[in-house]
């Protein structure tokens, strides 16, 4: 059964599943795509990787069901507090891309 | 052909297109369609990698398909790869079939795959559209609204001529939708150039008919029937059948399967040349086969072990492996009776020498588990297997491995790294 955790602890295992999925490479491009997945009522989040002259690798990284945008926000900010790679957004409104950008990239 | 005396109704073979990439994609926010994705998996026994699937337009740029290594694949950014999540495509497997649900009842719905479900919408077609067609559009429609999946419709009056036209035409329709009826049988059916696209027609078969002078669909139709039962017995008789596009198969009838065997196999992640080993994974798998015993109540009267020698190694036999079977003396589902009885299996059989990279377990002989036969000279075997059945409980209860054989732990042992695994690839439930 899965255990209900609170935004900054899921943020915090996010961050640990980067700490695996992460090697620190020269001239290795990496960044994170945060999905707006409506089937699950929620969002999805994937770690990149790509290395000149190789495929694009993708792991996933959370599957976060029934959550609203603003845990999605504690959520990222607190990945923030560690990682400070690239967010790229799918399936944002206008709006909310606004808001992600001036609360969680800047 | 008086079609008139068979049975007709309406049947969708439904297919999700390239199922595990398009689920993939959908979960990154990615058109299935124009995105090139590949699921790769790189277990320790895949030799690298193993390509599970790949999107239509990874296959149609790179000529991509499944079974490949991933040293066929191409150095470009634009190819995304992504490790498989068995469990996942499992829940989204799930997912689809309770959607065709809305469309029939459960009688009418037959899962025939983890990506194809057969439908029979004869009864209940009209309660969502005015023509068959639109019940189709409006199930592709609802699948891709809710789960963002694709999904190619083959229709037919039977589930073979659904099946046909699947693979042969909707599967290279802009719409995905292709149809095969008794009436279009001859264009259908009879035309198709390679008679080894035909479900049910495989190289071999096709090299059989070959000798008798069929090298088409339309010979197939045209040949003497009896002489093709006469020469592939039965199934000469069922490829006549599909090459007129009969097919008498009632979804609501209960089909009783005779569990003949059960088995596990396993590709070990490298070679295994110790003995203590290689006994190891044996019993693994034995006790895995055992557990699956038990919970279909059953009990074997035979054991049969395979093992595959590593790449390039043959024995003095110039064999690449070997399998025997035994007889036990009594039926069991006694995990220790039958890891003995294949250790004794592989000790006799095996030359001590060449690596073992694969290895399968299968009981024989199943009967129903009840009762058994009591002597005064040995200690009643029913407590051992409640000791099994309580282990059992355990693992369903808190995990596989919540509990397990200490030899496990032993160098060689792949219980616990397979234990998250679903058909042999990462499950991927826990992300972790």
């Amino acid at each position: 059964m899965a255990i209900a955790l609170s935004n900054k602890q899921e943020g915090q295992l996010i961050i640990k599943r980067i700490d695996k999925a992460f090697v620190n490479l020269s001239r290795q491009r990496y960044w994170i795509s945060v999905v707006s997945f409506a089937p699950i009522n929620g969002y999805t989040m994937f770690f990149y990787t790509l290395r000149p002259g190789e495929y694009t690798r993708s792991v996933p990284i959370a599957r976060l069901s029934d959550r609203n945008f603003n845990q999605l926000i504690a959520i990222l900010k607190t990945v923030r507090t560690k990682y400070q790679f690239t967010f790229h957004y799918t399936g944002f409104t206008r709006q909310e891309r606004r808001i992600l950008y001036e609360e969680v990239d800047r | 052909m008086d079609y008139s005396a068979e049975p007709a109704g309406a049947f969708l073979l439904i297919d999700n297109k390239s199922f595990y990439a398009t689920v993939e994609c959908t979960e990154r926010g990615l058109n299935p369609l124009t995105t090139p994705l590949v699921v790769m998996s790189q277990a320790p026994n895949t030799g690298g990698g193993l390509i599970l699937a790949s999107s239509p337009a990874a296959k149609q740029r790179y000529h991509i398909s499944n079974v490949n290594r991933p040293r066929d694949l191409p150095r470009d950014d634009s190819l995304i790869i992504v490790p498989p999540r068995m469990n996942l495509y499992i829940e989204k497997n799930l997912e689809v079939n309770n959607i065709f649900r809305e469309f029939v009842a459960d009688d009418d719905l037959l899962p025939y795959s983890i990506d194809e479900s057969i439908l029979d919408i004869t009864h209940s077609w009209h309660l969502f559209g005015n023509n068959l067609l639109q019940v189709i559009r409006l199930i592709q429609h609802t699948v891709r609204q809710r789960l963002g999946l694709i999904t190619t419709v083959g229709l037919g009056h039977n589930p073979l001529q659904a099946k046909i036209a699947l693979d042969i035409y909707a599967k290279h329709n802009r719409e995905f939708i292709g149809v095969i009826t008794n009436q279009t049988v001859r264009q259908r059916i009879w035309t198709i150039p390679e008679i080894t696209d035909v479900w049910g027609i495989n190289t071999r078969t096709a090299q059989r008919l070959a000798l008798m002078g069929i090298h088409s669909m339309y010979d197939l139709a045209h040949c003497d029937p009896y002489e093709l039962k006469s020469r592939m017995g039965i199934m000469g008789t069922q490829l006549y059948a599909t090459a007129w596009g009969i097919d008498r198969t009632n979804l609501h009838d209960t089909i009783l399967r005779n569990d003949k065997s059960l088995g596990n196999s396993q590709v070990l992640p490298r070679d295994y040349t110790k003995k203590d080993e290689i006994e190891v994974v044996i019993k693994e798998i034995g006790a895995q086969v055992a557990s699956r015993l038990r919970a279909h109540d059953k009990q074997a009267g035979g054991i049969y072990l395979h093992i595959g020698y590593s790449m390039g190694v043959i024995d003095e036999a110039g064999k690449t492996g070997f399998a025997h079977s035994l007889k036990l003396p009594f039926s069991t589902a006694d995990t220790k009776i039958i890891n003995q009885n294949l250790i004794y299996l592989f000790e006799k059989y095996w030359d001590e020498v060449a690596s073992v990279r694969h290895v399968g377990v299968s009981c024989t002989r199943l009967t129903d588990r009840f009762g058994e036969q009591l002597s005064f000279f040995d200690t009643p075997r029913h407590n051992v297997i409640t000791v099994e059945d309580t282990m059992d409980s355990i693992r369903r209860r808190y995990g596989k491995t919540a509990i397990m054989r200490a030899s496990s732990l032993k160098r060689g042992g792949t219980f616990i790294s397979r234990s998250n695994l679903v058909g042999g690839h990462s499950g991927g439930n826990s992300l972790e």
